[in-house]
């Protein structure tokens, strides 16, 4: 133990104190958003994923316009050909460029998902939302409505909607949006009736927010996690929702080609031409799986529990 | 990280995509009217067929006679006076015997009736009937095939099938229209101008003579009318066990009782059933199977997997499969006799749509021609059908007594032509070419009514530089919208009930209830009003063939596409199994297993 | 309690009763009618047809006919199927695709929740990017893809199961796992995400501080409180497999209800359709039942909550 001797201590002076002071944000001040976009840069894969989401969305803008081919054009004479250099993922059934048709399908299907996706989230947000957060008889008729719409069978309805408008891609969007917004409303409203009585909303409240600024400032970003994983399973699911009506007859016109289509006209050909199945499926799955890892990013990021 | 998860992934989809490069196809449409326009649910006899194995004479036979095949549905409908659809039919003709039955070659043998005379005017049939058991004991007689008949043709059971008593059985229509009064007379009278005439049931020409003999009189001469007698709606019907059923009548293997070769047995709803040998069938010795074990498969691919793995005999090749299998020595192709075709909305007067002056210009017969002459059908049979399907031009399909081997083709694709004959139609109907660019084209919702649309529409497009409008819809609402004219272009779909070119001819008389495209020619109507009466057979068939020849090579009242033909694999084993054009597809009564196990 | 489940049954009646309106209504805007045969139906045939069968009734008539009926529980005959009571239909068919649900759901559940946790407490790890991957994959191929590859491998080329058909346990095993193959994925990708907002949470934090050991503190808090999305997903799942399995029984030919449900609407089977319809809502409805009763048992702060309002 060495001695302390009176002289080894300094008081501090008023100008070293505030140079010191603790309570002070060293830190530049971020935004919300900025914080978030901080926090998916340091995310390597979420980064790469997004990148390979605009990758493919340009592809699929440039793809068609920059080959000499169109996604249309029938060629009999090259018909099922494996890749080589005049068409670089081969040919389909009736001589048509499968690198063409793959980004026109990335297109189509894209623009469905992605469409409908968003509406979903829109309805089923604010839906979930008020459901979950106003509750008692509000919540109850809200809950019924979606009861009665849920157990019509979604088939009767979409069939009737494709008698009404037509089979296309709107009618599909529909369908989809039909179908998709009510699970998104379930899930929120469950997320809502989980946190509205947590003690930041409850201190919120009690500070004499009103209901939008609760619902916006607080549950609406605490739900994003799970809304956002929700939506990176819907985006795909809608491209294979789109499959299965194809699939029983109710799809796209030809000759449009969404993912789906190929996908599903490639798996009848796979014991002779497999790569007519093998890149479409190869699209949909790098697509899907960046969406998903982007999704996992994009949830960590705005996760306002982990900020810290 | 990131290099690593991508390289997972692809290493999984190149183990996936290896996996399925030697993987058993996809599924089929899950709509079963699918098809597009299947019309062949219903059918009567066949000359055109296939039999498989060899005449390798008196083959040995195995110890075991058991069969192993599938249906694509479940059999909705067992009562045969109400059966319409084609799994029923062959239920039916499995396990019930009518007067007649269709052979190996296509024509009507003997089955209850022993044998028949038809008067001179050709217009009175009487069959003697044999000494036959139901399988309950009870003798079949006379009177069980006028009390199934009398059922079918009364207004009462609404038999959706009727009218293939009514068109041809003295007063049966006035009897059906009778009965319609009875059951709801106001409602009748909606539908039409005076109260029908009273027609008692002894007035219909179904007499029974004794137990042993049934009189049938017929409206005109008609004769296929011993091939009608093997439809199956034409079977008898046991009137005490039918009456003791009540309404459980054909709905579970013990409510039916059997007088053909076999008996219908462990019924599974939606799984599948047995028919077992009958030992009381008249010709039990001819039947050597024992047993056919039938599966319900939905799925063509599941089938076909099902016979790769030893489950099945019998399997169908959906067109995709073709070119991996047509190398196989089992594989087959069997026509179906419907013929596909483009029908032209040509009646202003029953129109539905944005632009008259489409409908204007197809009812030009040149317009007609030019669309028809743009087609590439050979293309169009080989890549989009490739099952053994043929282009068409004409519009009888092959097999049916010869007439298109007679009348040959009426027409050949000609793109040049059709440029040429497009400009002068155009002109001559006064349309012009900006209002004829693009052309709504209607057709149904299975994959190949899928392909075949991309295909036409390329087609159009090429030769013609016209856009069409594809419109993929249900069944039911293709039938609407052509029956109510809601269309440029159909594709339509038409198989024969009996083995006669009339089945086909008689579409397109004026005002015909499937004359959806309004073609009207009197001409045309009058050979076949004249056919349907002549009693010469030759000139009968010389006035089908000059109204075919009107109806194609003059008018081009509609456009021939494909004849269908269906591709099936069946083991080497399986001998003696006939596939009808017609009526039930498949025949069991001759069919017999040899060398499976070799 | 006894008020509260006899106000919701109460509801349930009522939201079936609003259902089978809607859906006669629908079925009565198709083209076309239950006609067998109706590209050869000759127009006296059809009249008749109709008149046997009220068709021709107008269509308020027909609603009260049909509202009778069903008041007294008769859902009448089948049109396509002779003389067939839809109930019996049902009967036959509904157990057939029940046993293949309730198998996959439970062998997606079992698996899901398994790999979802295991990625999420080893996130970011090797482990967690493969449950990702093979989560995806899961989602990404089409269960007709996914069944006739299962189909060719195991019932084809190594035959040590049936490539279809049904009768023994064997033959539930292929497609339960086509179905199921779905439910590993989305359960596992929700149970993970849902994992990771608990593990982060403040209570479990102050759980960890009170010193608990984690084999606790994740059995007791943290699956419990991720289970919450879940179970909202697993009555909709469920009923998504078992309405949802028309494509899985048709490619093993599975003597069930899903094929019915698209085929009867093709066929305007009217009677059938309706049938089948209200059966599935009448499921579906008591299956959201359970979601809230489940939900008061897992999450006591809801059951609070519920108690109060």
């Amino acid at each position: 133990m060495s001695n302390l001797s009176q002289d080894m201590f300094q008081p501090v002076t008023v100008a070293e104190r505030k140079a010191l002071d603790s309570e002070r944000i060293v830190g530049e001040s971020l935004s919300f958003w900025q914080d978030a976009w901080r926090r998916l840069k340091n995310n390597k894969a979420a980064m790469v994923s997004l990148f390979t989401v605009i990758a493919i969305v340009l592809l699929a803008i440039f793809a068609p316009m920059l080959s000499s081919y169109t996604y249309n054009e029938m060629n009999t004479t090259v018909r099922n050909q494996a890749p080589s250099m005049e068409h670089w993922l081969g040919t389909d059934h009736f001589g048509r460029d499968l690198w063409v048709r793959v980004w026109e399908g990335a297109r189509i299907s894209l623009f469905i998902a992605a469409t409908a996706a968003l509406a979903d989230l829109l309805i089923g947000v604010v839906y979930g939302v008020i459901a979950g957060y106003v509750g008692g008889r509000v919540d109850n008729i809200m809950m019924r409505i979606i009861e009665i719409l849920v157990g019509i069978p979604n088939l009767i309805l979409i069939i009737l909607l494709i008698m009404v408008m037509g089979a296309g891609i709107w009618t599909m969007i529909l369908a989809m949006i039909i179908t998709g917004w009510v699970n998104m409303a379930r899930l929120v409203r469950g997320q809502v009736l989980q946190l509205k009585n947590q003690e930041f909303v409850l201190a919120s409240r009690t500070l004499g927010a009103q209901s939008r600024r609760v619902m916006f400032k607080h549950l609406i970003p605490n739900a994003l996690g799970i809304i956002i994983v929700h939506l990176t399973i819907t985006i795909p699911n809608n491209i294979f929702l789109e499959a299965i009506l194809t699939f029983i007859g109710i799809g796209l016109e030809p000759p449009i080609a969404s993912w789906g289509v190929l996908v599903h006209e490639g798996f009848r050909m796979i014991k002779l031409y497999f790569w007519q199945f093998f890149f479409p499926s190869l699209a949909i799955a790098i697509t899907t799986l960046a969406f998903n890892i982007l999704g996992d990013g994009l949830r960590d990021a705005f996760d306002p529990k982990l900020r810290q | 990280m990131k290099k690593k998860s991508f390289l997972l992934l692809l290493s999984v989809v190149m183990v996936l995509s290896v996996a399925l490069a030697g993987c058993g196809g996809g599924t089929e449409n899950t709509a079963t009217n699918g098809e597009g326009s299947k019309p062949t649910e219903d059918q009567s006899t066949a000359k055109q067929n296939v039999s498989s194995g060899g005449d390798e004479g008196e083959a040995q036979l195995d110890a075991e006679q058991v069969l192993h095949v599938y249906e694509g549905a479940e059999p909705p409908e067992l009562d045969s006076a109400k059966s319409t659809d084609a799994v029923s039919f062959e239920v039916l003709n499995a396990v019930m015997a009518g007067l007649t039955r269709i052979d190996e070659t296509g024509n009507p043998v003997p089955e209850m009736a022993e044998d028949w005379d038809v008067s001179d005017d050709g217009k009175t049939y009487t069959f003697h009937l044999r000494d036959a058991k139901w399988s309950n004991g009870e003798p079949v007689t006379a009177n069980d095939f006028k009390f199934a008949w009398m059922r079918a043709i009364n207004a009462e059971n609404a038999s959706q099938y009727a009218f293939i008593f009514t068109d041809y059985i003295k007063n049966a229509e006035g009897y059906f229209n009778w009965t319609a009064y009875q059951l709801d007379p106001d409602k009748y009278m909606e539908d039409h101008d005076e109260v029908p005439e009273e027609v008692k049931a002894e007035d219909v020409g179904i007499k029974v003579i004794d137990d042993k003999t049934l009189e049938v009189e017929l409206v005109a001469p008609t004769p296929y009318f011993t091939s009608l007698t093997a439809f199956p709606v034409y079977l008898p019907i046991n009137e005490d066990f039918f009456t003791q059923a009540g309404d459980k009548y054909g709905t579970e293997d013990d409510q039916l009782i059997y007088n053909g070769p076999f008996l219908l047995t462990e019924w599974q709803h939606e799984k599948g059933w047995v028919y077992k040998k009958n030992p009381d069938y008249w010709d039990a010795d001819t039947v050597k199977l024992e047993k056919v074990i039938v599966d319900v498969i939905k799925d063509p691919n599941t089938a076909l997997n099902l016979y790769e793995a030893g489950d099945l005999d019998l399997a169908p090749v959906p067109p995709e499969q073709v070119p991996l299998y047509q190398e196989d020595p089992n594989y087959f192709t069997w026509t179906d006799l419907a013929h596909f075709y483009l029908v032209f909305n040509q009646d202003i007067n029953n129109y539905q749509g944005p632009n008259p002056e489409v409908i204007k210009a197809l009812a030009n017969a040149k317009v007609r021609k030019a669309i028809s002459l743009a087609l590439d059908r050979q293309g169009h049979a080989d890549i989009v059908l490739n099952n053994g399907s043929l282009p068409a031009y004409g519009f009888v399909p092959y097999g049916i007594r010869g007439f298109r081997e007679a009348n040959g083709d009426l027409f050949q694709d000609d793109p040049e032509q059709a440029k040429q004959l497009l400009e002068e139609g155009l002109q001559e109907a006064g349309v012009a070419v900006e209002d004829f660019k693009t052309i709504r084209y209607l057709t149904g919702d299975s994959e190949s009514a899928r392909k075949t649309a991309e295909f036409l529409k390329e087609n159009l497009r090429s030769t013609l530089g016209i856009e069409l409008d594809i419109q993929q819809v249900t069944f039911q609402e293709r039938l609407k919208r052509s029956r109510e004219g809601n269309f440029d272009l159909v594709l339509s779909g038409w198989g024969p009930d009996y083995n006669d070119p009339m089945t086909f001819m008689d579409l397109f008389v004026t005002d015909g209830p499937y004359n959806d495209g309004g073609y009207s020619n009197q001409e045309f109507d009058d050979l076949i009003k004249n056919a349907k009466v002549e009693s010469d057979p030759e000139k009968r068939m010389q006035m089908m063939m000059d109204a075919e020849k009107i109806l194609i090579a003059e008018d081009m009242a509609v456009a021939p596409l494909y004849f269908r033909a269906n591709a099936n694999l069946l083991r080497p084993y399986v001998k003696e199994l006939h596939f009808h054009g017609i009526g039930p597809s498949r025949e069991y009564k001759w069919t017999y297993i040899s060398g499976k196990n070799q | 309690m006894l008020k509260y489940t006899l106000k919701r049954f109460v509801y349930m009646v009522m939201t079936l009763f609003v259902i089978a309106s809607i859906t006669f209504f629908l079925m009565k805007l198709l083209p076309g009618g239950p006609y067998q045969n109706p590209e050869r139906i000759t127009p006296e045939v059809k009249a008749a047809f109709d008149a046997k069968y009220g068709l021709d009734d107008p269509i308020p008539v027909q609603y009260v006919n049909f509202i009778k009926n069903l008041l007294q529980g008769d859902l009448g005959m089948s049109f396509k199927y002779a003389n067939r009571q839809v109930t019996d239909i049902i009967a036959d068919t509904f157990p057939n695709s029940a046993l293949i649900g309730f198998e996959a759901v439970i062998f997606g559940t079992v698996f899901g929740l398994l790999f979802g946790i295991i990625a999420a407490l080893k996130r970011g790890s090797f482990i967690d990017y493969s449950v990702i991957i093979i989560a995806t994959i899961g989602v990404a191929v089409p269960s007709f893809v996914l069944g006739a590859i299962l189909q060719y491998v195991f019932g084809v080329q190594l035959k040590i199961l049936p490539v279809a058909t049904w009768g023994s346990f064997a033959h539930t095993v292929l497609p339960s796992l086509t179905l199921g193959a779905l439910v590993v994925a989305t359960i596992a990708r929700l149970m993970r995400t849902s994992m990771l907002d608990v593990l982060s949470s403040d209570f479990l934090k102050t759980a960890k501080s009170k010193g608990l050991n984690t084999g606790t503190i994740i059995w007791r808090h943290a699956i419990r409180n991720a289970l919450i999305p879940v179970v909202t997903i697993l009555a909709t799942l469920t009923m998504a497999l078992i309405t949802g399995s028309l494509v899985v029984e048709r490619i093993f030919a599975v003597p069930g209800m899903g094929d019915y449900f698209v085929t009867t609407i093709y066929t305007n089977d009217y009677t059938l359709t309706m049938g089948i319809t209200l059966f599935y809502s009448a499921l579906y409805i008591f299956s959201i039942f359970l979601t809230d009763v489940a939900y008061g048992l897992i999450d006591p702060r809801i059951r609070v909550a519920g108690r109060k309002e």
